[in-house]
């Protein structure tokens, strides 16, 4: 089975770890084709029953890494979308909703589940052109939060893992109830509190949300692992 | 012989200013008592016609004050869903003046009102002067007392900062507790909550109470900020139903000529009150029913833009406003770009590292 690996920048991690170790990969393509911004308007749409980018960049590193001009069948897609834990943060709004019935605005579930659906609506659109043009796919989680990049914000590091803990229930339960296989960062990649381990993230100071070719090491073997089950399954994937 | 008739401008004449001109074509409905510019910290409440206002407002960049935002990734379906981005703060529709005054009121600690919470079997519950702020209610009292108190805090700080608070009167008809006296937006058990006769009754509202009711507003409000303004319309939107006995049409007449003439009213007798003509511009019989849509009920969007499109030139023609907005224009512009700078934070500059790495080395 011909796997490949797609999505946002915490793409760049998996495919490090994937052109580090090229035996091991075989099989595998892991390309970096989107990124947080493109997810937050339409980026794909289906015409002549394929599902295509809309962005002329995101069409252009598409050629570029895989040579398609679409999503195909021929493989399993894995997309690392969705990132949940960053930009969904960033809205001022959550630097104000209480956390464990604390001090702050009261954000009931119904209004939380919204918010995030909102936030993924474009991709979610996205997983339902690939369910419908027959594309097999899974997703892979973005990392956690980093505690630095919360520390001295208004919103805080508190916040910030209550709120992404809330964020990924949400996205895995939407992910189960469309039948879509998704793989998340594994026990070691946390602190005990559920941030990003520091020692996964990236090599460059300022860049306080990717994981490093560890932790890209470490998602990539679990997709490694995650395939061949499916494979074995004969990849009932998302496209039943 | 000369007559106080003789010098008066075109608009003061039927034939010259209604009967030869089209709907679209009328014109100077509306000439702003004070200056309304982008500097100028603006609060809306009413019903669900002052949405549009207040839609418009944002969108040409005036400084609409929302106490209770929402995530800005939000759609309006989602908004709407929830009571979000409707108006300052999270009140819903407000469609009386009694329900304006006891709105402030209960914010201010001055008014507690025997019927405060509405709960369901399971525990759910639901805000009588919310209902549909949270479409499936709060999980338990706790949380729903904790959301009300926020929402008062919005409502005081509305209070504290706005310097034009603009309403639309929607209905003079209500359904009240027989007990104290307190207004529900809508019927107990129609949303949430039961109804209960010996608890509950019709009130239609009378021009006087409409009246004394506003101008307790305005001095509640004015008490906290004295130099608030106030710009009243009446809503376009007919009764969907009347429980007043009478037939809907003229049920609604009754309602739609008593905001109508409370406005007159506050206008003249308050100089810090200004009416916009909403409603002459969509329901009077020049306009022939041009801008409903067929059930004769909903405004359709051409007929928002039309009246959108008479208050923001009116507003423009105001003496020195034009000027005003110009510059409080470019201070926003130059916010604006600050903000999106901001938006564009180090996790973008990260993101476009990560990706161009990738291809970096094809």
């Amino acid at each position: 089975m011909k796997v490949r690996v797609a999505g946002n920048s915490h793409t760049g991690a998996l495919w490090r770890a994937a052109e580090a170790d090229p035996e091991s990969a075989e099989g595998f393509r892991v390309r970096p084709i989107l990124n947080g911004s493109v997810e937050m308007e339409p980026f794909s749409h289906i015409s002549e029953g394929q599902v295509r980018l809309l962005h002329k960049e995101a069409q252009e590193r598409l050629k570029l890494g895989f040579d398609l001009s679409h999503f195909d069948q021929d493989a399993f897609w894995w997309f690392v979308v969705g990132n949940i834990n960053a930009r969904f943060l960033r809205d001022p709004l959550w630097e104000k909703v209480s956390v464990g019935g604390g001090p702050g605005r009261e954000v009931s579930d119904a209004f939380f589940r919204a918010a995030v659906e909102d936030f993924l609506c474009q991709i979610l659109t996205f997983f339902d052109q690939l369910k419908h043009c027959g594309v097999s796919f899974g997703v892979v989680f973005a990392p956690p939060p980093l505690e630095a990049r919360w520390a001295d914000t208004k919103l805080g590091p508190a916040r910030a893992l209550s709120h992404s803990a809330r964020a990924w229930k949400i996205y895995s339960e939407l992910l189960d109830s469309r039948g879509i296989p998704f793989i998340r960062p594994p026990q070691e990649a946390f602190t005990s509190e559920g941030f990003l381990n520091p020692k996964l993230k990236s090599k460059r100071a300022s860049d306080l949300i990717h994981g490093n070719e560890k932790y890209g090491r470490m998602m990539f073997d679990l997709i490694k692992q995650r395939s061949r089950s499916l494979d074995a399954e004969a990849v009932p994937g998302a496209a039943d | 012989m000369s007559n106080p008739y003789q010098n008066l401008e075109p608009e003061a004449f039927w034939s010259r200013a209604v009967a030869d001109v089209a709907p679209h074509g009328l014109s100077n409905l509306f000439q702003p008592r004070f200056s309304i510019d982008r500097t100028m910290r603006v609060a809306t409440a009413g019903s669900c016609f002052a949405q549009h206002i207040g839609r418009t407002l944002r969108g040409e960049g005036f400084n609409l004050l929302d106490f209770e935002p929402a995530p800005k990734f939000m759609t309006q379906a989602t908004l709407n869903r929830f009571g979000l981005g409707m108006y300052s703060a999270r009140y819903g529709n407000i469609y009386t003046a009694r329900q304006l005054l006891q709105t402030f009121q209960r914010a201010l600690g001055q008014l507690k009102p025997v019927e405060d919470v509405w709960k369901t079997e399971d525990g759910r519950c639901f805000d009588p002067f919310r209902p549909n702020v949270e479409p499936d209610g709060f999980a338990d009292e706790t949380r729903y007392r904790k959301d009300r108190e926020w929402h008062f805090t919005a409502v005081r700080r509305l209070l504290k900062k706005a310097d034009l608070f603009i309403f639309t009167f929607g209905l003079t008809e209500a359904w009240r507790d027989r007990r104290d006296g307190v207004v529900f937006p809508s019927c107990p058990g129609a949303i949430a909550g039961e109804f209960d006769e010996t608890k509950h009754e019709f009130v239609n509202f009378s021009y006087e109470e409409t009246l004394e009711d506003f101008l307790r507003f305005a001095e509640l409000a004015r008490s906290v900020n004295p130099a608030m303004k106030f710009l009243v319309t009446v809503s376009p939107v007919p009764l969907t139903a009347t429980a007043s006995g009478d037939h809907v049409l003229p049920a609604t007449v009754y309602s739609k000529s008593v905001l109508r003439a409370v406005c007159g009213a506050l206008r003249q007798r308050c100089d810090f009150v200004d009416y916009f003509p909403s409603y002459e511009l969509i329901a009077s019989h020049p306009i022939r029913g041009a801008y409903y849509e067929a059930n004769l009920r909903s405004v359709a969007p051409v007929g928002v833009e039309q009246v959108m499109k008479r208050f923001l030139a009116a507003l423009s023609e105001t003496g020195g406003s034009a000027e005003k907005s110009s510059a409080a224009m470019s201070k926003w512009k130059k916010r604006r770009q600050k903000k999106a700078q901001r938006g564009a934070s180090a996790d973008d500059v990260a993101c476009e590292e990560e990706m161009l790495e990738a291809f970096a080395e094809k």
